[in-house]
């Protein structure tokens, strides 16, 4: 399924900052 | 009755790790379904907006399922933790759309809500009372299919051959599905010494919704050193025998919809460890194409009640029950060894009851008091 690269992007961020 | 293709997804938690493990796979569009376990997020003050995007992105789809953990669907008390629990549920599935919602067969150990492993009960018309009681009271919190999950572990053989069967049995009332978690089922081939063809026929295969699929780890035995039991410790790459399985069962469920990859985010700390994670939901999802192409159209019944659902007043319980789970709890969490929690058992209300201790294979009353132990802090 195809997520928005703005969610994409969010979850990255979110979880490499733990 | 509609028609779909099968969807290959993956344990979906607030977990680093996890996360970590799966966020290529997000990006490269091949989760085709996420499996949120909606009770774990006791602990967490508060939850990122970025999760609840994705639990929604899902959610519309149609591509978001709930597996609980907590529920202790068994236990012989009716406690206000396990209302609360429906009470979150009904919250949380205002706000979510979830397919399917589906919980642990069997009654926890542990001495609170949150610790604690499923271990099973005896099959007796009480306990399946109360069985399909809290399956009516989730079905009536969450406004949807309803499922279980077949268990790794069995105390007997005799246990193993009648799961399935106590598994529909429980289910039939409210319409209900089966996960069939098929590491457990390999554990259970393993630990039982069976053929996977009469063991797979012991289960209602018509009314599986979902697989389940993971690794595990052997354990020495200490009563034998040179028997190993096989474990669903959820912390190693998927064993080839389970591709196997996964292969050999996609044809005999027909109404299945969504095959599922789990792991603990604890077995995910490396990045070759998250690697493997991700190669093994590639295989799966390969073994679900090619089936899927070759079958093009796979039925799916709805599994919702057939007819609208009355709740029993007052909430069906057995004192006996509890306290037997109770005794039962504390022995395999505080016995040094397998020979004092027999000592124990042989001594408790256990003895020459519905439990049938007396027929317990040595080698999983060893399991039991190590899975007992392991949780007994919580997850």
């Amino acid at each position: 399924m195809k997520l928005s690269s703005s969610l994409l992007q969010a979850i990255t961020l979110g979880v490499s900052v733990a | 009755m509609s028609v779909s293709k099968i969807r290959s997804g993956v344990s979906c938690n607030l977990d680093n790790q996890l996360l970590q493990a799966t966020l290529p796979l997000f990006a490269s569009e091949k989760v085709e379904a996420i499996e949120w376990s909606f009770d774990t997020l006791y602990k967490v003050r508060e939850i990122p907006d970025w999760f609840v995007e994705l639990l929604r992105a899902f959610s519309q789809e149609g591509r978001l399922i709930g597996h609980g953990v907590y529920f202790s669907l068994f236990s012989g008390k009716w406690t206000t933790e396990q209302q609360r629990w429906l009470d979150h549920l009904r919250k949380v599935s205002a706000n979510f759309k979830f397919d399917h919602i589906t919980e642990h067969f069997g009654f926890m150990t542990g001495e609170d809500f949150h610790k604690g492993a499923p271990i099973s009960v005896p099959y007796t018309s009480e306990t399946l009372a109360i069985g399909i009681d809290r399956l009516q009271r989730i079905q009536e919190a969450c406004s949807c299919p309803v499922g279980l999950e077949n268990l790794a572990f069995s105390y007997s053989l005799d246990e193993v051959q009648r799961h399935g069967e106590f598994l529909e049995r429980l289910i039939e009332p409210v319409n209900g599905f089966i996960i069939l978690d098929l590491h457990n089922l390999y554990c259970q081939l393993q630990n039982f010494s069976l053929d996977f063809e009469t063991l797979i026929r012991a289960y209602p295969l018509d009314r599986v919704r979902e697989i389940h699929i993971s690794g595990g780890s052997w354990e020495s035995s200490g009563i034998r050193p040179e028997r190993t039991i096989r474990r669903d410790t959820h912390d190693d790459a998927v064993p080839e025998a389970v591709f196997d399985l996964l292969r050999k069962t996609l044809p005999l469920c027909k109404n299945l919809k969504f095959v599922i990859l789990e792991q603990l985010g604890i077995a995910l700390h490396t990045m070759e460890s998250q690697r493997q994670f991700q190669m093994d939901f590639e295989r799966m999802q390969s073994i679900i194409h090619t089936f899927n192409s070759r079958n093009q159209s796979i039925s799916v019944t709805d599994f919702l009640p057939k007819e609208s659902i009355s709740l029993n007043e007052p909430v069906p319980e057995s004192a006996k029950l509890y306290e037997q789970q109770v005794e039962l709890s504390s022995i395999l969490e505080h016995s040094a060894d397998y020979n004092e929690a027999l000592r124990s058992l042989h001594r408790s209300s256990l003895a020459h009851s519905s439990w049938e201790i007396e027929k317990w294979s040595p080698y999983m009353l060893e399991t039991a008091l190590r899975i007992a132990q392991k949780w007994k802090q919580g997850w």
